[in-house]
């Protein structure tokens, strides 16, 4: 067994501001802000601390890995027989402060597409590479919450680098890699009772996932239900919007544009979502998922049944966002039960 | 279970049992304290599932043009319909969606839906688990946190202005009148906007746009979006980019669709709601609907045999906007 004692560290409250400014030295630091009485993970300002307050972000950070809009590449000066292309710029390392457990579980799953043995998506393993994770304890899960469904738990610290407890007088500081535990080194040791008193600050915070769905047979079940009537009805008050797709830490569909101005221009890939009506469109003008329970059964059947067939791993962490944003009040939650009592 | 709740479910029940409608478009309770969600009642036995509350966000007229089927076999569809679904049926109508006779519509007298976001923003960050209703004013409970907040104070910035609480058109009406609000002036609720230099104009516009995330929930959850193929969606030739980091596409995107609306919008604040970013879209269209009224008298879905008034044309209309006279 190792010492666990040596890498946990605290900070009071009010000397994290002083850390931060210690880590925006050497990194960029994404981090929870107050946008409108709502939370986004975006760039600190100078001296500006984070909004950690909060029970989870609108958006999950996945945007700094798979970024809504990208360019693959960039060209200028064009002529009938170059195309110059714009060279990257050296991108400055990362660091994700207060990233609850079920978005850094979503990054495992992301992870198991982008970098695998057969495929290397050098964009998003260049931003992945490139960026430390803080993860921040969830001490309050939201009802509609469901990360124990799945790997992962409120206190997870699977995947992080540093991991954060608000113990209500002070952060309780964990080092998980060795690059993590590097960049704390210098915090103030902490005492052994504060291990205590996270274990009962993440009890507490299971006990109150009271009902989350039994998700372990879905995949299989699926198998048979492609040609199910119940698609229809789960998707009768289904909008179409891209809400549960476009806040989703998991969804990661693409599309890729060519955009040309004169002799520049650049390559471009956008989220994409199977929500939308020119989803897939083939050139001919035939739509394979013409109707909306059709793309209803791809969003499911893609999370929970092909992604757990292609990479032995369901495409959901639980956190939640398309059940508080639907403007309809879909809840997956609901689907995942009706679909086990089929 | 309200009076309202009782009548609609018994007004369903009977039309459902006689066969008269074969499908009724109402409300039922959802799986989140703030909010009752869409839902689609087909036997006389599911009518108690259907609800009435202040949470009944949605406009309803959103799902008519999903039945083509229905309406194409003659079918007539019922909707549970507050002033501002009934006149988006009201718009479906004069354009030719569906026709007049294939939509029921079962009208409540709406005292104002409640603002889901605005009442969260009370327990920031926290959450609200429950909430219950008490005359004039709701109770909303979460982690260690109970308030009750007074109904009138929370209502939606389009209730507040709301000129049409009782739907203008019904088949039937659920009992219980109520008082069209003395507040009902949307010039009102722009005057602050648009008092605005056009630089602070444009510069509060960009910013809100900026948020945009592209889902389209404000073209989705709107009545009068229910374009064949979306000028976003249009391929061939493509009109728009697909990218956010564009200003340009952004704020395209939320410019044409405004125009679009122009003197459409009933100004019901379902785009708004449906956002996932809290940006005011509705602030546009309703400058618009300000302007309809102002230069042609004009409010959008009142009159069933009316023309929406950009598809008509008076020698007398105004010519604002095209001779500026100095």
């Amino acid at each position: 067994m190792k010492d666990s004692s040596k890498s946990i560290k605290h900070i009071e409250k009010d000397k994290l501001s002083e850390f931060i400014k210690q880590l925006r030295k050497d990194f960029t630091v994404i981090a929870p802000r107050n946008v409108k009485d709502f939370v986004l993970f975006q760039e600190l300002k100078a001296d500006e601390e984070p909004y950690l307050d909060f029970l989870n972000s609108r958006q999950s950070p996945k945007e700094y890995f798979f970024p809504q809009t990208e360019n693959i590449v960039e060209y200028e000066g064009v002529t009938d027989k170059r195309v110059p292309i714009v060279t990257e710029k050296q991108m400055r390392k990362r660091i994700i402060f207060g990233m609850r457990p079920c978005d850094v579980t979503s990054l495992s799953i992301l992870d198991r597409l982008f970098v695998n043995e057969d495929y290397v998506d050098n964009y998003y393993k260049r931003l992945r590479d490139n960026t430390l994770i803080f993860g921040f304890g969830c001490s309050y899960p939201r009802t509609t919450c469901f990360c124990t469904s799945f790997d992962s738990g409120p206190f997870s610290t699977k995947g992080t680098d540093v991991f954060i407890t608000d113990s209500g007088d002070t952060f309780i500081i964990e080092g998980i890699t060795e690059q993590g535990k590097k960049l704390i080194e210098k915090l103030p040791d902490g005492d052994k009772k504060l291990l205590k008193t996270k274990s009962e600050i993440e009890k507490k915070a299971l006990d109150s996932i009271t009902t989350p769905p039994d998700v372990e047979k879905i995949p299989e079940k699926l198998k048979g239900l492609f040609e199910n009537p119940v698609w229809e009805v789960i998707s009768e008050r289904c909008l179409g919007c891209g809400v549960c797709t476009y806040l989703c830490p998991t969804c990661h569909c693409f599309d890729i544009q060519d955009e040309v101005i004169d002799n520049k221009g650049r390559r471009v890939k956008n989220w994409d979502s199977c929500m939308f009506p020119i989803f897939t469109l083939h050139g001919s003008g035939h739509q394979p998922r013409e109707f909306r329970f059709q793309r209803m059964r791809q969003r499911i059947m893609h999370k929970f049944n092909y992604y757990d067939e292609n990479f032995d791993i369901i495409a959901c962490c639980g956190c939640g966002r398309c059940v508080t944003e639907c403007p309809v009040n879909i809840d997956v939650r609901e689907i995942l039960r009706t679909i086990s009592e089929l | 279970m309200n009076k309202i709740e009782k009548k609609i479910r018994e007004i369903a029940g009977k039309l459902l049992k006689d066969k008269k409608v074969k499908l009724i478009i109402g409300f039922e309770k959802g799986t989140l304290p703030l909010k009752a969600r869409p839902t689609f009642v087909r036997k006389p036995e599911e009518v108690e599932k259907l609800i009435w509350n202040p949470f009944c966000e949605n406009n309803l007229a959103v799902y008519i043009p999903f039945y083509r089927r229905y309406l194409d076999n003659g079918e007539t569809i019922g909707v549970i319909a507050k002033g501002c679904d009934a006149r988006s049926l009201i718009l479906h109508i004069q354009e030719n969606i569906e026709k007049r006779e294939q939509i029921f519509i079962i009208g409540i007298p709406c005292e104002g839906i409640l603002d889901r976001k605005r009442i969260e923003k009370e327990a920031f960050p926290g959450e609200i688990t429950e909430v219950s209703e008490k005359d004039d004013t709701i109770l909303v409970k979460g982690n260690g946190f109970e308030k009750t907040l007074k109904k009138k104070d929370f209502l939606c910035e389009d209730c507040i202005v709301c000129s049409h609480r009782k739907p203008v058109v019904y088949d039937e009406l659920v009992e219980g009148d109520v008082k069209e609000t003395e507040a009902a002036d949307r010039q009102n609720q722009i005057k602050e906007f648009e008092s605005k230099e056009p630089d602070e104009r444009w510069k509060i516009f960009t910013e809100e746009v900026s948020r945009c995330i592209r889902c389209y929930a404000c073209r989705n959850a709107c009545p009068a979006c229910y374009c064949k193929e979306c000028f976003v969606d249009c391929s061939k030739p493509q009109w728009l980019g697909t990218t956010v980091d564009s200003e340009t596409d952004l704020q395209l995107f939320q410019i044409i669709r405004t125009f679009h609306l122009a003197g459409r919008c009933v100004n019901c604040g379902s785009c708004s709601r449906a956002c996932p970013m809290d940006i005011n879209i509705s602030l546009l269209v309703n400058k618009l609907s300000v302007d309809a009224k102002r230069l042609f008298d004009y409010e959008t879905g009142i009159d069933v045999n009316e023309k929406p008034v950009l598809n008509k044309y008076s020698e007398d209309d105004s010519n604002e906007g095209f001779f500026e006279e100095h």
